[in-house]
């Protein structure tokens, strides 16, 4: 558990190197162990993995997997106020918490979760797209701006084959038919313009920086006790959205966040360095593990690459994931389940040492940084598929990403875009297929009336608390 | 004028590419750009509102010139040309280079000489410093991806 817990830390924390990585390198190896060591082992990795990400991503503005995109927004702000402990602090403590949190629905109603996940159809899941993306025209100072970007990464999105096996928009690339690969464009729409522009710094952080010490980083632990509503319903929200297939731990924080940041009062504050931000998205993100595994577990559905690769496990031993999993092997499964809770313990204790280490990063110069942090990023978009197309596409979306900054267009929206993108226009199509002919019966499902309120409600809701906010100070 | 036309530029960008985009999936069916076509046309759109805005700002700037006395041209015609930040281009030009070079010299060679050109564009100078990183950094790069990870580094005519 040691070892999969650190090494998915160290993984997750490289960029472009994921907990799914990890898992896949060490699949083959599961098979000479006992299921409950082999169950264990990748549930270590996964579970670090998600957290590992978001050192990286408050440190030096690079998601180390697409789980830690929210994390950035208020993490790298943090850091550069010299906050550095107490946002990795922050991310280790609402990763410890929301997994623990995410492990407390999968251990007691796994199979009401799974059988809730069989209700999202292609009109819920095309919904869930569309609340994630109601949010682009607030992600940055001027809402047109946010959508037009939001517009171009939801075109971006589409590019690749489509679910009807159609080419589009590749121009005969033959590496864009499977559309364009995920962890390089985040690492040059998000990370390239930030790494770049450091080089006019002498160090990350200018100014004098307090020691990384410990009692910095648990300190966080008070920050997320004066928010428990916060922490439990971003929890939640994380474990419903990790049942969901093919919405996973990205969704779940980038959902998450933009939710908060809707409903928050200090919704101007989002994006500046603030605890909230960070809270979200690690809850959320970790609290997911518990929902996708559930689906995995009972049903055989893989809600992301990492389950994906479970389910290959658990296939290695032999065994058939679905319901008579719980029948047939009811204790090794609720033993792996169990040894969860201890991951996360597990993953606090080594998390810290990491913390206290990747603070000391700060005390880096800027000239020795910036080269070995460009060969990571470049390395990384390498290693998901060994073609140097995806370092090439990293350096161009960098390039449009540092134009796009300097002329005031935001680019989170392009970010959410191209994730949801992809969603919505698959399940678009499914929608379709089914319901042709009868459009009104998509209207009747609950799920999806609940999430077009959501939408509607996040996209007027902010306008019409800003008009009053307007007047009563008018 | 020419503000205004530079204001415009990642919109006109983005708007060629959605019109290229249009046209090369101009004969895919319906089906299959259900999401692309309305996307396609609020771009569209919406590029028509930057333009109106930024022609709108123009007439009035213009106009507000020709009441006060002379033209104002002078302060807007340094911004035609975007101030180029040289060495974040020398970056991007150098990142350019290197992936250009890396699958045909190999990613040991190339990577040591991408980082010593680095080091000495962020004002290194101490040759032992630069060498000794250099090769350090290649090395536990090399022995992370390639031994660690697996991860097929192109070996190049050099091999590794």
């Amino acid at each position: 558990m040691f070892g999969g817990v650190f090494f998915g830390l160290v993984l997750g924390a490289l960029p472009g190197l994921t907990g799914t990585l990890g898992i896949a390198l060490m699949l083959p190896f599961t098979y000479s162990m006992d299921p409950l060591t082999a169950l264990v082992f990748l549930l270590s990795i996964y579970s670090g993995g998600l957290f590992g990400g978001a050192i990286t991503a408050i440190m030096i503005n690079t998601p180390g997997s697409p789980a830690n995109i929210a994390t950035m927004l208020d993490g790298y702000p943090m850091m550069k106020k010299g906050m550095a402990s107490e946002a990795l602090g922050l991310a280790l403590i609402s990763s410890v918490v929301g997994g623990l949190i995410g492990c407390v629905f999968l251990l007691l109603i796994t199979e009401p979760l799974a059988n809730l996940s069989l209700q999202f159809g292609p009109a819920e899941m095309f919904m869930v797209a569309i609340f994630g993306l109601s949010v682009v025209g607030s992600l940055g100072d001027d809402v047109i701006k946010g959508v037009f970007s939001g517009l171009f990464g939801i075109l971006l999105g589409t590019i690749g084959m489509s679910a009807n096996g159609i080419e589009r928009g590749t121009f005969d690339v033959l590496y864009l038919l499977d559309g364009i690969p995920l962890i390089p464009t985040l690492i040059g729409f998000l990370s390239l313009p930030e790494i770049i522009s450091l080089i006019s710094q002498q160090y990350v952080v200018m100014g004098e920086l307090p020691n990384p010490s410990l009692k910095r980083i648990l300190s966080a632990g008070k920050e997320l006790a004066k928010r428990p509503v916060q922490v439990f319903l971003t929890s939640v929200l994380g474990v419903v959205v990790g049942i969901m297939p093919a919405a996973g731990a990205t969704v779940a924080s980038l959902l998450s966040y933009n939710q908060c940041k809707q409903l928050s009062k200090k919704r101007e504050l989002f994006g500046t360095g603030i605890p909230e931000g960070i809270i979200a998205s690690e809850t959320a993100n970790n609290a997911s593990e518990g929902g996708a595994l559930s689906t995995m577990l009972v049903l055989g559905i893989p809600g992301s690459a990492s389950t994906a690769m479970l389910l290959g496990a658990l296939m290695l031993q032999g065994w058939v994931p679905g319901p008579s999993l719980f029948v047939d092997h009811r204790e090794i499964i609720y033993a792996a389940i169990s040894s969860l809770f201890v991951q996360q313990f597990v993953m606090l204790a080594i998390g810290v040492l990491l913390c206290l280490g990747a603070a000391y990063i700060l005390k880096v110069p800027v000239k020795y940084l910036i080269p070995c942090v460009l060969m990571f990023t470049v390395l990384g978009s390498f290693a998901d598929r060994s073609a140097f197309f995806d370092s090439s596409l990293m350096l161009f979306f960098g390039v449009i990403a540092y134009v796009m900054k300097r002329h005031q267009f935001p680019i989170m929206p392009v970010v959410l875009g191209i994730i949801l993108g992809p969603i919505a226009d698959r399940e678009l199509l499914r929608t379709v297929q089914m319901y042709s002919g009868n459009y009104l019966e998509i209207f009747q499902k609950p799920i999806v009336l609940i999430l077009l309120a959501i939408s509607i409600a996040s996209v007027v809701l902010p306008i019409v608390i800003k008009q009053r906010s307007l007047k009563t100070q008018g | 004028m020419k503000k205004h036309a530079v204001n415009l530029f990642v919109p006109t960008l983005i708007l060629v590419w959605a019109l290229a985009y249009w046209l090369d999936i101009l004969d895919v069916s319906a089906h299959d750009k259900l999401l692309i076509t309305p996307v396609s046309i609020l771009i569209f759109v919406l590029y028509c509102y930057f333009a109106f805005v930024e022609f709108s700002s123009y007439r009035k700037e213009r106009a507000i010139a020709l009441q006060t006395e002379g033209e104002t041209t002078g302060e807007y015609e340094n911004t035609f040309w975007i101030k180029l930040p040289r060495r974040e281009i020398a970056i991007i030009f150098m990142l350019a280079i290197y992936l250009l070079v890396v699958q045909y010299l190999g990613f040991g060679a190339t990577s040591f000489l991408f980082m010593f050109g680095m080091l000495y564009l962020l004002g290194v100078r101490r040759l032992g410093i630069m060498f000794g990183f250099s090769i350090i950094s290649t090395a536990v790069l090399y022995f992370a991806f390639k031994v660690v990870l697996m991860v097929p580094l192109p070996g190049g005519i050099l091999g590794f």
